[in-house]
């Protein structure tokens, strides 16, 4: 319950006001610009409680459930908003039509060249913007708006003195406003969490954009107000005995305790049936270490990879398989032929050290270089009235092939697109294209030591054997899909979203020199003479694999082994596509389409929603040797970092690994969970309908929020069941480490967001390091 | 077989399967996706080889009748159709594009639980667009015509639980009403002047032929319904607002030619609307942020510059930039969805994002308040009248209006007729007091009806009084359609949709004698009692149902939201339902009789047609309850159809026997 309280001063309110702002950004949805998108916990701002009471508070404030098959969590009781007593005596939907209004207004300033007019503005401010615009518009649609208008004048320069003013003229006490304000911001939280993105990070826009989440409230509130003022003024009713009446029926999300409920005791059920089993599995194998093994190949800790490192390790017994970060510990800011400008290939919270870009921008034919330049000028002008009655007349016909071509014969396209050389997959570096490094890498390169240093630290890190066979292949991965605004989500989460073709690529070129592998032998690493690192690239959705050759020299005595390595990797390939397309439902092996030509049409298909499942499934992470769980089929469920204990005497690397990794895991795992627990509020909904806002994220429709989260289309075989984390460790060194982990991961694992389990290397008993299961 | 065999063989090939599958669906049948995918990839490469048949095989000049007349008295209604260039080519198109999002739907809406309802209205879409575009006359036209609207609407509202895309398609859907309204009385007076040689104005025709084709193609000043309209499905965004419906209304322009062409003031308003629609379509359109509507305020200014080359008489280019232009925006409507990637993620975006300008918002706050042209509508017209009506309704109901209604209509019909008030004024008094007695729940309890029909049988209405009495009874109609349309509360807006639908009845016996078919008091029995069916069903979710607010209980009585939508269908004379031919005999008898109460009659049809679907949408549509009230409300089974039927058979007999 909140409480009346004493009037407090002005200049403590406008201290409160800031706080009272952080505190809400803190709890929205903290998601990037689908442009730059990463895999975060939506709910990352409820980690300080115990899950299930975290996910119960966030369900409150989303209006969303908070267990699988529980219905939603009812709203109606909880409000401090006037809206719902507006609408029925004004006749119109109060709270929709502040939607509208406002993502209106947030659109046309927020873009990033979807309209050809940008404002001059975009300087100041959201606040400066909006009221210029409602002093220039010489007709409002409400009433509302000229109370608006009317308060936005009358605002000073400071923000925080500005919303205490509102917040004290709504006539709730002082205690109320936080989740007053709260309330407001959930109303519209897909722009609300982006406005707070974008101003933490000013990378995440194009055109230049003054974000302020303190300004946006402010708006809000004040548009709130203008509306209660309109109502109160209409029908002559007094805001404070309005508010204090809602006041009393109102129970805060954050004071009421959270209720058993019949769904929390089904949701342990599934997890313990989904969760056991394989902690059993993995209790009981008795491992057997590869003798000598004829090649390494390191693929991403992706759960994606499992699946292929199976494959190669049955179809080739001899092949030892890693996962490792899919960077490959290069803090690389890369541009590919595709893109615009670098962006980050490396994981999110690291800020990239090194920059290189593709020297060969284009490899095409003047042709399609003409065309492409076509699509650039098309982009406005096609939409103007001149522009657009030349693009109608002349360029129709192309695009009427075009439609024939690959909306409703893909698989005649995609065939014909088999048969010229295959194409590297978008955002990925060209095999004939070479990288050039700048700055500090381009000073590495040159300098034995440093580069041997990267390497060397690449190598212990990912816990890679000191003795190196004679290949060593290194599988970035990358994910195809067509007309797919999610298409980042499906990309390598280490690489926020892109491939890491690249840092392969540049550690190969560092890896294989001689001068390198001469250093790195003084400090116990063993090279077969030579070993040839391989860099190569993994197309999760084609299951398609491009080796960088032309990089490396393989000596005439390595042919041999590097051609029977490719032919092990194919038929891998084969069966993991036979693997995934199980999952798909189009997928009639009866039609004479092998599985291969199947998912390679899903991701040349403009139509096809579903390129892939991501990582749909999701539900388990192993930390350990490879010995683990070699020959044991997770079904794509679970990522695989590779840790050796037995060389990590002082648990230094166990420390990085899960630093670096453990978050990456459970932001990647709660993003889907979330999603699939409720796809409405929590996820992006259906993508049938989604509408592209700002150049920047999903919206349904032409109006209203942006859509947070993932799309029904890409969760909906996904489970949501915790993630189970098995960290092979000694105990000691595991409480070392907890003792002394980064808050936020003691948070994950103090309150059960991940469950994390350790194996003793020696014994295999397995121990639980959470307080239990609920 | 001829050319014109092969068209009434297209259109009648899209109608049976799609109104097969309609009725199945209706029944409770799900069909699978595959059966589906293979149905729609058959009918699209028959029309191919069809439409190739007719290209060849047609001079350009074949007229014929789809179906033999259907006459009642004398009225009949001619379904011609027709081959012509234009039909050709908006045909050819029709059948490229709806291929394609055919094709392409198969995938994109894969595994959504209204995948079969897509394809069922995206059919009826492609047999709308059909009839429309071969048809010879207005009559075919119409159906074609309304049945695109409906389509449309009922794709826009796809998501049954996302009130924004309702209110969209209410929106989309009230300005079809009054664009066809528009074309329901231009039909109505061709009809007139073919049957009758009742000659209306010249201008007249033509007038309303434009004003059609204003609205169902958002041209200025009714924009703004078709960029907000983006809310269902992408394919079916493309193929209506990018691609085919949106260019309906410059094909009506074309094929109605003669009725506007030589009028030069219309020319000029089809010039001029075509201008202003494309200067504001591209004003406003390029200070939108949102792919959709962007690319939907581009559509709307081509469709302008269309009209332009209309009005100039350039018919051959206008043809062929509608064909480009539909395949463009389609084209571009589909991969709306990679814009992220595809246009922020070209390597070349710094140069589009060179190519952006800045300017002051103070300086665009006109374009980017749309002109404040709903801004202007909303303060000046839709507010007032809302709340007049409102105000109005709150005064006790029945009495004050009527009294107050009789006298205005009294006052104006005499002058109008030039009879003298009296005898008119005491049949109303009686039909009047009749009416206001206290009825409780029921609208089946009809006094006035009732006393009408005695004194036409034992001729004690005044010859006098015939036609008063019908305007009185008609201008109630208008109103109980308003009322119906302001409404705030659930039940009352159907009684006054069932009362205004009932008045009309008596209306058309006076000016026409009663009517030939007994079809309008049939399907008025049998909706009048689904009604009461459904709302005391409903009842047991919630006691009170006030319009203003979408209940979603859709997903909890698919059934009865079914029954509801066919039956609201039926009684506002929908094309293909039982009350079609009903409505427009109806409306010929009054226009017959009488302009103004033709007008009177569109009118009020179409206001219960806007009422019926906003009362559809309010209680079906939205997010769904969240309470676990009344499980058990669905329709029980299959036998309440069946005694339906009997009940009202039965009733309509009675009706018939007592006259």
């Amino acid at each position: 319950m909140i409480h009346t309280d004493t009037t407090p001063t002005e200049s403590t309110d406008t201290v409160r006001i800031h706080d009272l702002v952080n505190r809400i950004r803190a709890v929205l949805p903290p998601q990037n610009p689908w442009s730059s998108f990463i895999h975060l916990n939506p709910l990352v701002g409820y980690e300080a409680l115990p899950f299930f009471e975290g996910v119960e508070r966030a369900s409150r404030d989303y209006a969303a459930r908070a267990l699988p098959g529980a219905l939603t969590t009812r709203t109606e009781h909880r409000t401090l908003r006037l809206a719902g007593t507006w609408t029925p005596l004004l006749g119109e939907d109060v709270a929709e039509l502040q939607r509208e209004w406002l993502s209106h207004w947030l659109l046309a300033y927020f873009d990033q060249g979807v309209a050809e007019v940008s404002f001059a503005e975009k300087a100041s401010g959201f606040l400066t913007y909006v009221r210029n615009l409602l002093k220039a518009s010489s007709l409002r649609a409400h009433p509302a708006l000229d109370e608006l208008s009317r308060r936005l004048e009358s605002t000073g320069p400071d923000v925080d003195t500005a919303l205490a003013r509102e917040f004290r003229d709504n006539g709730l006490p002082s205690s109320a406003w936080e989740a007053y304000a709260r309330e407001l911001a959930f109303d519209l939280k897909g722009w609300s969490g982006i406005v707070s993105r974008f101003e933490m990070d000013p990378r995440l826009v194009d055109l230049p954009t003054r974000a302020s989440f303190a300004e946006w409230i402010l708006v809000r509130v004040a548009l709130e107000n203008a509306f209660d003022a309109v109502g109160c003024a209409r029908f002559r009713c007094d805001r404070i005995r309005l508010k204090a009446r809602l006041l009393a029926n109102y129970v805060d999300a954050e004071d009421s305790p959270v209720p058993h409920s019949p769904f929390l005791d089904r949701q342990l059920r599934a997890e313990a049936v989904a969760h056991d089993p394989f902690l059993k599995a993995i209790a009981d194998r008795r491992p057997s270490t590869l003798a000598a093994p004829s090649a390494f190949v390191l693929t991403c800790m992706d759960d994606r990879e499992e699946s292929i490192r199976r494959h190669l390790e049955t179809t080739d017994p001899s092949l030892k398989t890693f996962g490792v970060l899919g960077h490959f510990g290069i803090d690389l800011a890369f541009q590919s032929k595709d893109d615009a400008r670098t962006f980050q290939r490396c994981p999110p919270p690291v800020t990239p050290k090194y920059v290189a870009r593709e020297t060969a921008r284009s490899t095409r034919g003047s042709l399609s270089r003409w065309l492409e330049r076509l699509r650039v000028e098309a982009h406005f002008a096609s939409r103007r009235p001149l522009g657009g009655a030349l693009a109608s007349l002349v360029a129709s016909p192309l695009l009427a092939f075009d439609l024939l071509r690959s909306f409703a014969l893909p698989s005649r396209a995609a065939e014909e697109i088999e048969c010229r050389k295959p194409r590297t997959p978008f955002g990925s570096t060209n095999p004939d294209a070479d990288i050039v490094t700048e700055g500090d890498l381009k000073a590495i390169e040159a300098d034995p030591a440093r580069a041997a240093e990267l390497v060397r630290n690449f190598l212990v890190f990912s816990s890679i054997d000191r003795r190196l066979p004679s290949l060593v292949v290194l599988v970035a991965h990358t994910s195809s899909s067509r007309n797919n605004p999610f298409r980042l989500a499906y990309g390598c989460g280490a690489c926020c979203g892109r491939s890491g073709d690249a840092n392969a690529r540049l550690l190969a070129r560092l890896a294989n020199r001689a001068d390198v592998q001469a250093l790195l032998t003084r400090e116990g690493f063993e090279f077969a003479s030579p070993t040839v690192f391989v860099p190569a690239l993994h197309d999760t959705c084609t299951d398609q694999l491009t080796s960088y050759e032309s990089d490396v020299t393989i000596g005439p005595a390595l042919q041999t082994q590097w051609h029977q390595l490719l032919a092990t990797i194919e038929t891998s390939l084969e069966k993991n596509a036979a693997e995934r397309a199980r999952r798909f439902e189009s997928f009639r092996p009866s039609f004479g389409r092998s599985a291969r030509n199947h998912v390679r049409l899903r991701a040349r298909d403009p139509g096809q929603v579903r390129p892939e499942y991501g990582h749909s499934r999701l539900a388990f992470a192993v930390f350990g040797r490879r010995d683990l769980t070699r020959d044991l089929d997770l079904d794509r469920r679970s990522f695989l970092i590779s840790y050796d204990p037995s060389i990590d005497a002082d648990g230094r690397t166990l420390r990085d690994v899960l630093e670096a990794s453990l978050p990456v895991c459970a932001n990647i795992h709660l993003d889907y969970h979330f999603s699939a627990l409720d796809n409405d509020r929590f996820g992006a909904g259906s993508k049938a309908p989604l509408n592209i806002g700002a150049l920047s994220s999903v919206m349904m429709g032409t109006k209203g929020d942006l859509r947070t989260g993932l799309p029904r289309q890409m969760v909906e075989v996904h489970e949501p069941i915790r993630l189970c984390v098995l960290v092979e460790a000694s105990g000691p060194t595991m409480q070392a480490f907890l003792a002394k982990a980064s808050p936020r991961l003691q948070n994950l694992v103090r309150n059960d967001w991940i469950l994390l389990h350790r194996i003793d290397p020696v014994s295999r008993d397995i121990e639980t390091l959470n307080g239990g299961r609920a | 077989m001829n050319a014109l065999d092969a068209v009434r063989l297209l259109i009648a090939m899209w109608f049976t399967t799609n109104a097969g599958l309609g009725v199945l669906m209706f029944v409770g049948v799900r069909p699978r996706e595959r059966w589906l995918e293979v149905m729609y990839a058959t009918l699209t490469l028959t029309s191919t080889a069809l439409l190739a048949f007719i290209a060849l095989a047609s001079h350009r000049d074949e007229v014929g009748l789809l179906v033999p007349p259907l006459r009642a008295g004398d009225f009949e209604v001619l379904l011609a159709c027709g081959v012509t260039n234009a039909a050709l080519t908006y045909a050819a198109l029709t059948t490229f594009l709806m291929g394609i999002v055919f094709r392409f739907s198969s995938r994109y809406l894969h595994r959504d639980l209204g995948f079969a309802k897509f394809f069922l209205w995206l059919g009826l879409l492609s047999f709308g667009l059909y009839a429309f575009a071969f048809s010879d006359g207005f009559d075919l036209a119409f159906i074609g015509w309304e049945v695109a609207g409906l389509s449309s609407v009922m794709l826009i509202t796809f998501f049954r639980d996302q009130s924004r895309a309702a209110t969209a398609g209410l929106s989309a859907w009230l300005v079809y009403r009054v664009s066809d309204f528009a074309l329901l009385l231009a039909s109505g007076l061709a009809h007139l002047s073919h049957e009758h040689d009742v000659a209306s104005p010249a201008w007249l025709l033509g007038a309303l032929v434009v004003f059609a084709a204003q609205g169902k193609s958002a041209q200025f000043p009714f924009s703004d319904w078709l960029p907000s309209a983006m809310e269902g499905p992408t394919p079916s965004s493309a193929v209506f607002y990018g691609g085919l419906a949106i260019h309906l209304g410059p094909l009506l322009l074309l094929k109605t030619g003669a009725l506007w062409f030589p009028v030069p003031a219309l020319r000029c308003a089809v010039g001029v609307l075509g201008a202003l629609s494309c200067l504001y379509g591209w004003r406003v359109g390029r200070l939108r942020a949102d792919a959709k509507s962007s690319l939907g305020y581009a559509a709307v200014s081509q469709v302008g510059l269309i009209q332009i080359e209309l009005a100039l008489g350039w018919h051959s280019l206008a043809l062929a930039h509608m064909a480009g232009h539909a395949i463009l925006r389609t084209w571009q409507i589909l991969h709306v969805p990679g814009w992220i990637s595809e246009v922020r993620g070209h390597r070349e975006f710094g140069r589009i994002l060179g190519r952006v300008s800045t300017a002051d918002v103070s300086a665009v706050a006109a374009p980017l308040n749309g002109y404040y042209i709903t801004a202007a509508f909303q303060r000046c017209i839709a507010t007032p009248l809302r709340r007049t009506i409102t105000k109005l309704y709150t005064l006790d109901k029945t009495r004050a209006l009527l009294a107050a209604l009789a006298i205005g209509v009294i006052t104006a019909a005499s002058a109008y007729t030039h009879h003298t008030a009296v005898p008119a004024l005491a049949a109303i008094a009686i039909v009047a007091a009749l009416e206001s007695l206290p009825w409780g729940r029921f609208f089946f309890f009809q006094p006035g009806w009732i006393a009408l029909v005695l004194m036409e049988r034992t001729a004690l209405l005044p010859d006098d009084a015939r036609g008063v009495l019908t305007m009185v009874l008609l201008g109630l109609a208008v109103l109980r359609g308003l009322y119906a349309l302001a409404s705030r509360d659930h039940e009352s807006s159907v009684r006054n949709l069932m009362l205004a639908a009932r008045a009309v009845i008596p209306a058309s016996w006076l000016v026409s004698g009663v009517s030939a078919t007994g079809l309008e008091e049939f399907v008025w029995a049998v909706a009048a009692m689904n009604f009461v069916f459904i709302l005391r069903s409903l009842r047991n979710f919630s006691t009170t149902m006030p319009t203003d607010r979408f209940h979603g209980l859709g997903d909890r009585t698919p059934r009865l939201s079914r029954l509801y939508f066919v039956t609201g269908l039926c009684l506002v004379g929908f094309p293909m339902s039982v009350g079609f031919l009903g409505e427009d005999l109806e409306l010929h008898g009054f226009l017959k009789a009488d302009l103004v109460g033709g007008a009177l009659y569109a009118l009020a049809m179409s206001l219960c047609a806007a009422a019926f679907l906003r009362n559809y949408l309010r209680l079906f549509h939205g997010p769904p309850p969240t309470s676990n009230r009344a499980q058990g409300a669905e329709l029980p089974s299959a036998l309440y159809f069946g005694l339906t039927f009997l009940v009202a058979s039965v009733v309509a007999g009675l009706i018939k026997g007592v006259m």
